[in-house]
């Protein structure tokens, strides 16, 4: 019943933000912009009938336009929300959850009553899970039915998104959530948060440059073991996008273009680059072991945030 | 056996027993040095102290909210910082920030919910409060449009959803107009004949005066007087004599009975009756005319005052007892 309560609170300071109703109404005109777009044999249909755009180049058929246009649009659509974009519009909208709970005269209240901080804390870190799963929920589902509804392009692969970019959030909540009990400052929150994420950025950007081009930068390797060292110990976010890009390829190689298509080979199925692309994503990408590091370095913050809390007087 | 002391722990008579209680913020600041209270069951008990004398700090580790670094001691018959005790005591703090977006009464659901009272007692007993403290008509609308004085009655109502044994309230008046300080009165006196525990933290010296059966006076983190009222002021009579003439003529007489001149005024500390006398006699010796003499007796404010002075050193004056 408490922890309930905390969510519930949660979710009520949240829909009080403007933010929040901002990125929904994003997402609404992201799945109204999707749906004013349809696909015929001759071409992309724009606006019911307004504009037509027709090209002897598409020399394919309505089907194939739609899978090749889908998978773009999909694409865009995970690095939208699981890129800087998206995640900084969530941080921004949760990163005063906690500060606020901190304020004086509110901590005083929740703190003396019989509940142990360690589950108050762990309340309003829920309830900003739950928010960031409602968001994720509405954008993807409006986006995964219009391309249902609209292009007849049923992508449950897609829908792995929702998950993924919970966790996504959940690796830079951690963060705020560690700033937000140190500083009691939404703003000074966010900043850290943002350079958190630069930081933790940096290794894994890195790696991909190293591995890349490893035998021009370090014929020997040892910067690539370094950097890869380092990679490993903090929350692997470029993954995610990797994991998600999986994901969706899985889904549209299955779900649209279809296994048993006898009349397409492995290639025709994917262009030559996506399918290089999602190979080296496979190859590198171990999800079970890029989770569950980066779960193990989340939880490890979580212990050193409430160590703060439980010790703090308010 | 450990079952058997903490019920014989529970059934001592006091519900708030804080025994050495020290708090130091950092290395610097002594918040509490050392500090003893005691605070019998169903009466209602005031503290009372200058700002920054500590009597925050002590309710709020009292409630777990900030944690001592000395404290020995139990808040009804448990160990201080005992979750489980919390379940049935009321907390207004001395600031009570509810979030903006929620209604009166879904203000008194949260919290109560945090304190594990069932749905059907929660309806029940935020209509109950709502309507007591004069806020039915507002249980609907966002807190962000109540006035100072409705917060603070707000507040009052969420201390009494969970139905407490022991009520701690930290300026539960403050910012509230003479009605509504007469409510909170008659409210809290009520709440005694129920049976209630109550600790009230202020410094509204004369509103603690008619309410509270105790009081403790704390002074620099220390506890300087502590008492009922009549044991804090039945010492602090004394006597006022108004007088005309040449006063000055008869200073050496006056002041070697214990009299103080001030002006027209003598004031003569105690309740020696032959002292005024000779105060008198000495007067009419030097052809004063003596107008009025009338024995006063300190209110809760002088004896506050007083304290606060002296730093809690016991004076000639003020001879309270200290616990």
């Amino acid at each position: 019943m408490q922890i309930w309560a905390l969510i519930q609170d949660s979710f009520r300071d949240a829909i009080d933000r403007k933010i929040f109703w901002i990125m929904i109404l994003v997402s609404v005109a992201i799945a109204g912009a999707m749906g004013c777009i349809s696909f015929d044999d001759r071409g992309v249909d724009v606006m019911f009938g307004m504009w037509q755009f027709e090209s002897a180049n598409w020399s394919m058929g309505g089907e194939e336009l739609r899978g090749n246009v889908g998978a773009i649009v999909v694409h865009i659509l995970a690095d939208l929300y699981l890129g800087w974009v998206g995640m900084i519009l969530a941080l921004v909208s949760t990163a005063g959850m906690i500060p606020a709970f901190l304020e004086r005269g509110r901590v005083d209240l929740v703190l003396s009553k019989p509940m142990s901080r360690e589950a108050l804390f762990m309340g309003k870190y829920l309830g900003a899970m739950v928010f960031m799963l409602l968001q994720a929920t509405v954008f993807v589902l409006l986006s995964f039915l219009v391309m249902g509804f609209r292009w007849g392009l049923w992508l449950p692969g897609y829908l792995w998104l929702i998950p993924l970019i919970v966790l996504m959030f959940s690796y830079l909540y951690g963060f705020s959530a560690l700033f937000g009990v140190m500083t009691r400052s939404a703003t000074s929150s966010l900043l850290l948060t943002l350079l958190a994420w630069i930081v933790i950025w940096t290794p894994q950007k890195t790696y991909e440059f190293l591995v890349t081009f490893e035998a021009q930068v370090d014929p020997d390797r040892v910067w690539q073991k370094r950097v890869e060292t380092l990679r490993w110990m903090v929350p692997k976010t470029q993954d995610i996008a990797h994991i998600a890009g999986n994901l969706i390829d899985a889904s549209l190689m299955t779900d649209v273009i279809g296994p048993d298509d006898e009349t397409m080979d492995e290639e025709d199925r994917m262009s030559p680059e996506m399918a290089r692309s999602a190979e080296r994503r496979l190859a590198d990408v171990n999800p079970y072991l890029s989770i569950g590091s980066s779960l193990a370095f989340e939880c490890a913050l979580l212990g050193v945030t409430l160590a703060i809390f439980r010790r703090r007087d308010y | 056996m450990a079952d058997a002391v903490l019920n014989v722990t529970e059934m001592t008579n006091w519900a708030v027993d804080l025994i050495g209680v020290t708090k130091t913020y950092g290395n610097r600041v002594h918040a509490l040095r050392g500090v003893n209270v005691q605070v019998g069951r169903g009466e209602i008990f005031g503290l009372l102290g200058p700002n920054g004398a500590g009597k925050s700090t002590l309710v709020k580790i009292m409630m777990t909210i900030v944690r001592p670094n000395d404290v020995l001691g139990t808040i009804l018959g448990r160990p201080i910082g005992t979750r489980r005790k919390l379940a049935v005591t009321g907390y207004l703090p001395e600031m009570s920030h509810f979030p903006a977006y929620l209604t009166g009464i879904q203000v008194l659901d949260y919290y109560s919910r945090l304190s594990k009272v069932p749905r059907s007692l929660r309806q029940e007993r935020s209509g109950r409060w709502l309507d007591r403290l004069g806020l039915a008509e507002w249980g609907g609308a966002r807190v962000s449009k109540y006035s100072k004085g409705m917060l603070r009655r707000l507040g009052l109502a969420q201390s009494l959803m969970n139905d407490p044994e022991l009520l701690i309230l930290d300026e539960p008046t403050d910012g509230l107009d003479p009605m509504g300080r007469r409510l909170v009165r008659t409210l809290l006196t009520e709440l005694k004949a129920e049976g209630k525990t109550i600790f009230l933290n202020s410094h509204m010296l004369s509103e603690l005066e008619m309410v509270c059966d105790r009081v403790a006076i704390l002074h620099e983190g220390l506890v300087a007087r502590q008492g009922t009222i009549k044991e804090l002021t039945e010492h602090t009579v004394q006597c006022q004599i108004v007088a005309r003439g040449e006063l000055e003529s008869a200073r050496v007489a006056v002041e070697a009975c214990g009299g103080v001149m001030h002006d027209d005024k003598i004031l003569v500390k105690g309740d020696d009756v032959r002292c005024v006398n000779k105060i008198i006699d000495a007067l009419r010796e030097k052809d004063c005319l003596i107008e009025s003499v009338e024995p006063r007796r300190f209110s809760l404010e002088d004896v506050f005052v007083e304290a606060v002075k002296t730093g809690g050193r016991t004076s000639s004056s003020v001879g309270a007892k200290i616990m």
